[in-house]
């Protein structure tokens, strides 16, 4: 299958159901090829973004779209998307081969051409053999690569995917993880991935736009998300953080507050770096890492995970102990 | 099932016996034994052409109404299936309600509304549209009438409630992949609902096989079903040949349901055959 992808952008998208908005003002543009995340809690409109991008849901104010061209007055039929679903919606009355080929049935692929475009999709997600079986029949990971083939078929320069991995074990969804990346990676499609996971957000993207309470709160790459937190409720969603009042760390008068990761605390500080003094309140061996909670003197705790060192022993709980970490480790955040 | 809870079914094994086993078993000894071993009553049946031609009416009357009844009420079924959630009971309701009403009572609503002097003839002798009174009571057009109407609520209910088992998301997965409205419907909706219509048919066909009342209300005298010919036996106290007539009818049922059955399983997906 030939490259083939698409640009896509939401410009002020507002969803309403009745006062409340489920989607407010949202923007964002994808460019194609690339793979971008919309990433956020249970009601945060990630959901809603991706339906009206599919076609299922109207948008109450805004546009969207695919490829340059205004999509908002086109069924989903007349989008051109793929998709996969979180239950992966595949037909239980039609065998494998019937649902991978139907994209190409719907969209009148001559007979003899359709065989070997649903060979070729099922070869791309590494599943062969099953093309007689019925859904019903197959282990979720398969049911998952047959959704996968399903919306690859039809060489659509944008690919949906909604919450797809959540179905499946740890096991699987980690080894599928790295297939939608491969797949990617192989056809250059343009990805639009829905997830709550931000571990699934983080490994796979490009890029990741957080949502809370249907607005954009960032959208970046996963490591700047990670580093540079734009508030504190990225920072709070991506990774583990401690959130502390900004006058724990600098003489600031003013209301903010300061997130500083776990990892970045470290023991015996060097004279540059913000230290704090406190009781190892809990304290966890965890392999590769001593993770445990340091109560400071100002009430609030302080979750730390320090790499194992044998050279510098880990405080046990009760005692005394100073941490630390530069400066540039802590991001201070206004909301 | 532990050997100690299979006497827990002993009470409805004994219901199903009393209530089920017993009386067919007493139809078959009243048609089979008169008092000896004789196969008159059933050489009686198939010697008369009448009865045969009553028999061939009465599948081809449950046949027809059936068959409306699915015409009908799938449409019925798939409009409330499609309504938001909050108006479905009470559009369920509406359905339902006649249900509720005694057959006695909706055959008389029925020669009141079809009557020479009815209803109908009223209004379309004042708008003008006729100029003498049309004969639609004791007819064959007022029993299928009154027999659809009578079972068409089952039928509702039947598609209604395998409808309700569709994931509408395959309805929309269909739809992102290229189908239009009236394609998603056909090459998604209609299959995964076949079988609950089917079932709804076969459900109608045997009511319909049993109606004597109707036909004998608001039909004419060849609408005669074989229910009415076995009132007419059981009138008359010739058990044996009514039981008989009963024997047929059940035979035929079984073989027709038993070819209808076989016909589904090969051409339609079910949704028990999937174990996941």
């Amino acid at each position: 299958m030939p490259t083939h992808n698409a640009p896509l952008s939401f410009q002020a998208v507002t969803k309403r159901y009745g006062s409340t908005s489920a989607l407010e003002s949202f923007s964002l543009d994808v460019a194609a090829g690339e793979f971008v995340t919309l990433l956020g809690p249970s009601g945060s409109g990630k959901t809603t973004a991706l339906n009206i991008l599919a076609g299922f849901t109207e948008a109450s104010e805004g546009e969207v779209y695919i490829g340059g061209r205004p999509v908002g007055a086109l069924p989903p039929e007349r989008r051109n998307v793929g998709m996969v679903f979180q239950n992966f919606a595949l037909f239980p009355h039609m065998s494998v081969f019937d649902n991978v080929a139907f994209p190409l049935r719907m969209r009148k692929v001559p007979r003899r051409e359709i065989g070997a475009k649903v060979g070729k999709a099922l070869e791309t997600v590494h599943l062969t053999g099953l093309t007689d079986r019925k859904p019903g029949a197959l282990s979720g990971g398969q049911r998952q690569r047959v959704a996968l083939a399903r919306a690859i078929v039809a060489s659509p320069p944008v690919l949906l995917m909604d919450e797809c991995l959540s179905a499946l074990d740890l096991k699987l969804r980690e080894e599928l993880r790295d297939e939608i990346r491969r797949i990617h990676a192989t056809l250059g499609t343009t990805v639009v991935f829905v997830t709550h996971d931000q571990s699934e957000a983080l490994s796979m993207s490009d890029r990741v736009a957080v949502l809370n309470e249907g607005r954009l709160c960032q959208v970046d790459r996963p490591d700047s998300i990670y580093d540079r937190p734009a508030s504190r409720f990225v920072a709070d969603f991506i990774g583990r953080t401690n959130i502390l009042p900004a006058k724990a760390v600098t003489d600031s008068a003013k209301e903010a507050w300061a997130s500083i990761r776990p990892e970045r605390l470290r023991p015996e500080p060097g004279p540059d770096d913000i230290h704090f003094e406190g009781v190892v309140e809990e304290r966890a061996f965890l392999g590769a890492t001593i993770e445990g909670r340091l109560r400071l003197g100002g009430g609030q705790s302080l979750r730390f995970a320090l790499p194992r060192s044998a050279s510098v022993p880990c405080p046990e709980v009760g005692q005394t102990a100073v941490l630390g970490c530069p400066p540039g480790d802590i991001v201070m955040l206004d909301e | 099932m532990s050997p100690g809870q299979k006497w827990t079914v002993l009470p409805a094994l004994a219901l199903a016996l009393v209530m089920f086993a017993v009386p067919v078993a007493l139809i078959f000894r009243e048609a089979l034994f008169d008092p000896a071993f004789t196969l008159t009553h059933f050489e009686r049946f198939f010697g008369r052409p009448v009865f045969q031609s009553v028999f061939r009416n009465t599948l081809m009357v449950a046949t027809i109404v059936a068959t409306a009844c699915l015409l009908i009420g799938y449409p019925m079924a798939l409009f409330i299936v499609t309504r938001p959630p909050r108006w479905r009971p009470l559009l369920l309701f509406l359905v339902l309600v006649p249900l509720w009403m005694s057959i006695l009572v909706r055959t008389y609503a029925w020669m009141v509304v079809l009557g020479r002097e009815g209803m109908l003839n009223h209004a379309l002798l004042t708008l003008g549209l006729i100029e003498t009174p049309l004969q639609m009571l004791y007819t064959s057009g007022a029993v299928y009438v009154a027999m659809v109407q009578i079972l068409l609520p089952i039928m509702v209910i039947t598609c209604y409630s395998a409808m309700t088992e569709i994931d509408m998301g395959l309805v929309r997965a269909a739809r992102v992949m290229g189908a239009g409205p009236v394609r998603a419907f056909r090459h998604v909706f209609l299959p995964l609902s076949l079988e609950g219509a089917l079932t709804g048919w076969a459900v109608i066909f045997i009511l319909s096989l049993g109606f004597f009342i109707v036909p004998a209300l608001v039909g004419g005298r060849r609408d005669a079903l074989i229910g009415n010919m076995i009132v007419n036996q059981v009138a008359q106290t010739n058990w044996g040949f009514a039981a008989a007539m009963a024997i047929v009818l059940l035979a035929a049922t079984i073989i027709l349901l038993a070819l209808l059955r076989l016909l589904a399983s090969k051409f339609l997906h079910s949704p028990r055959q999937e174990s996941t």
